[in-house]
């Protein structure tokens, strides 16, 4: 190890977070650019809600979740598209995205379909807001997604610049907490409404204006100890990554993993088992092409669903199961059917469901794969079946 | 082998009908987890005849994913439809990779959005530096598309080859 790669006494982490803007619509842009600056939103499969909306759709004043036939008339009046799910697409796209983003990085999580945090700590010597003007073109030009991407000492700075990125032009889509000066960024956080910190809801946002914290800054602040005790260990955690101490790390993946998760959290509290029999569908099957392209095997299957933890007023609900498998596989259609009977077993009803997703662990190489002997098909058997039903 | 993944057009939900907006069906996406087959590739180039059997010697392994594509992240495939582009080999219904990657250049084959519309065309410029789009049909029967300031005008990427089943 060479002597200035020892960590520093308060080594100051540079931690990013990208996400691709309305990614379901900005995929269909890809491929329909006559989708392009009109207002167009993208509906779930099974009851028509809006689950994305354009910049123009936003606009217009259409609300996250919105069920299309409550839109019609104002559909009618300015010709909003409303556009059917296309899960697999938006899977494939996703993938793109991460894929290349993990170039810039050892260290990436995969947060979300449309979400990666990636530790920029080892790349500090380099200008990071041309590092990651690099990424946002690269992604730009290579899927024709756009993207903003959000520097900070800790993943809650960064999602707070990931917002600044998207929200304010004079920052050109990248925006690096770590490159401004104390001033500036005081000034900067004076002027963002604390509703819009990672974690905190639009229930706790109410509670903390009332207690006169009306901004980032009036958080960052704030009497950790105190707030601890009037609301919750996770708003002690915030306050302190808003200070720059990292609380939350990143959850990282290094190849060859061993394990893989798909995961996410969604815009809209999911209450039905349809809606997440449809989600768990849509993670298993990312997981799935992650496990083959990495030629692996999974040995047994992780399913999880839980209600928001910021929420604590709401009845609090979380549960997982593992299922291990007779004999490990790469297919998809088990691994679909394995975790949707999982998902039966863990789903009640009546909860605000906030997140979602699966993992896959016990991972064998193709060698490593052992039939089992009572098995109906051997997992190499099924190797070539993939291709068709997945 | 080469597996792709038929992309469902996304359809309109009534009452707002997509009349007039072209549709995606035209892209497949590269299945690049497919696991690589390696096809032994004679040396010997073989005319439209018959190969000789003496020359079955094996210069090396082929994949086609490997072959067709360069950089995975930003490949897609379409098909091609109608003949405006027979006479640099590519026919109704060939698949063709589209590489979004690749910087275009004069001469290159690419994947244009004129309009709205998908085209597949030579990049080409006129006197004056503007962009022309050239078909590659000697019937005579397509006509160079000439690019105005007042056109919307893209480069979705650049085709970088083809393929065909008979």
């Amino acid at each position: 190890m060479k002597e200035n790669d020892m960590p520093l006494p308060h080594p100051t982490r540079s931690i990013a977070l990208i996400d691709v803007n309305n990614f379901y619509v900005s995929c269909e842009r890809v491929f329909n650019p006559k989708l392009v600056g009109v207002p167009v939103v993208v509906l779930s499969n099974n009851d028509g809600c809006a689950v994305a909306r354009s910049n123009e759709a936003k606009a217009l004043g259409v609300p996250m979740g919105e069920p299309w036939f409550k839109l019609k008339d104002l559909a009618k009046q300015h010709g909003i598209i409303g556009l059917s799910s296309n899960y697999a697409l938006y899977a494939d796209m996703s993938n793109r995205v991460m894929s290349i983003l993990r170039e810039y990085s050892p260290d990436q999580e995969v947060y979300s379909i449309d979400e990666s945090f990636l530790d920029l700590t080892g790349f500090q010597s380099r200008d990071l807001i041309s590092y990651g003007q690099h990424m946002r073109k690269r992604i730009l030009k290579w899927t024709g997604l756009p993207v903003c991407v959000g520097i900070g000492s800790t993943k809650t700075l960064a999602k707070l610049a990931n917002h600044c990125a998207k929200k304010r032009p004079v920052f050109n889509s990248v925006c690096n907490f770590n490159a401004m000066l104390p001033t500036e960024l005081e000034h900067l956080l004076c002027q963002i409404d604390v509703g819009e910190i990672w974690g905190i809801g639009r229930k706790l946002a109410p509670k903390l204006q009332a207690l006169g914290f009306n901004t980032v800054q009036d958080l960052k602040r704030a009497n950790p100890d105190r707030l601890r005790q009037q609301f919750s260990v996770v708003l002690e955690k915030t306050i302190h990554e808003l200070n720059g101490t990292v609380c939350i790390d990143l959850e990282e993946i290094s190849p060859p993993k061993q394990q893989i998760m798909s995961s996410r959290s969604f815009g809209q509290p999911i209450r039905d088992y349809n809606s997440l029999a449809e989600s768990i569908t849509l993670y298993m099957s990312s997981a799935a092409v992650k496990l083959r392209r990495q030629q692996s095997f999974a040995g047994s299957v992780h399913v999880f669903i839980r209600t928001s933890p910021f929420k604590q007023d709401a009845p609090q609900y979380s549960n997982g199961i593992t299922i291990p498998l007779p004999s490990a596989t790469d297919n998809t259609m088990q691994l679909v059917n394995i975790a949707l009977w999982g998902l039966k077993q863990i789903y009640r009803p009546n909860y605000d469901y906030a997140k979602a997703g699966v993992m896959l662990s016990e991972l064998v190489t193709a060698q490593g794969v052992q039939n089992d002997l009572f098995s109906q098909s051997g997992a190499n058997a099924e190797n070539g079946k993939n291709c068709t039903l997945s | 082998m080469l597996k792709t993944t038929k992309l469902k057009t996304s359809k309109s939900i009534p009452p707002i009908c997509l009349t007039g907006l072209g549709t995606i069906g035209v892209f497949q996406l590269p299945r690049l987890n497919a696991p690589a087959i390696n096809l032994p590739l004679y040396a010997s180039k073989v005319s439209a005849g018959f190969p000789s059997p003496a020359e079955e010697y094996v210069e090396k392994r082929l994949d086609t994913n490997d072959y067709l594509i360069d950089q995975k992240d930003a490949t897609f495939f379409i098909t091609i439809q109608g003949y405006s582009m027979v006479d640099v080999g590519l026919l109704p219904k060939d698949k063709a990779v589209v590489d979004r990657s690749k910087t275009p250049t004069v001469g290159d084959i690419v994947l244009a959005v004129v309009d709205g519309e998908f085209t597949v065309k030579t990049l080409g410029r006129n006197k004056e530096g503007a962009v022309r789009l050239l078909p590659a049909n000697s019937t005579g029967a397509y006509k160079p598309i000439e690019i105005t300031e007042e056109m919307n005008f893209e480069i979705w990427g650049v085709v970088t080859g083809s393929f065909r089943r008979f």
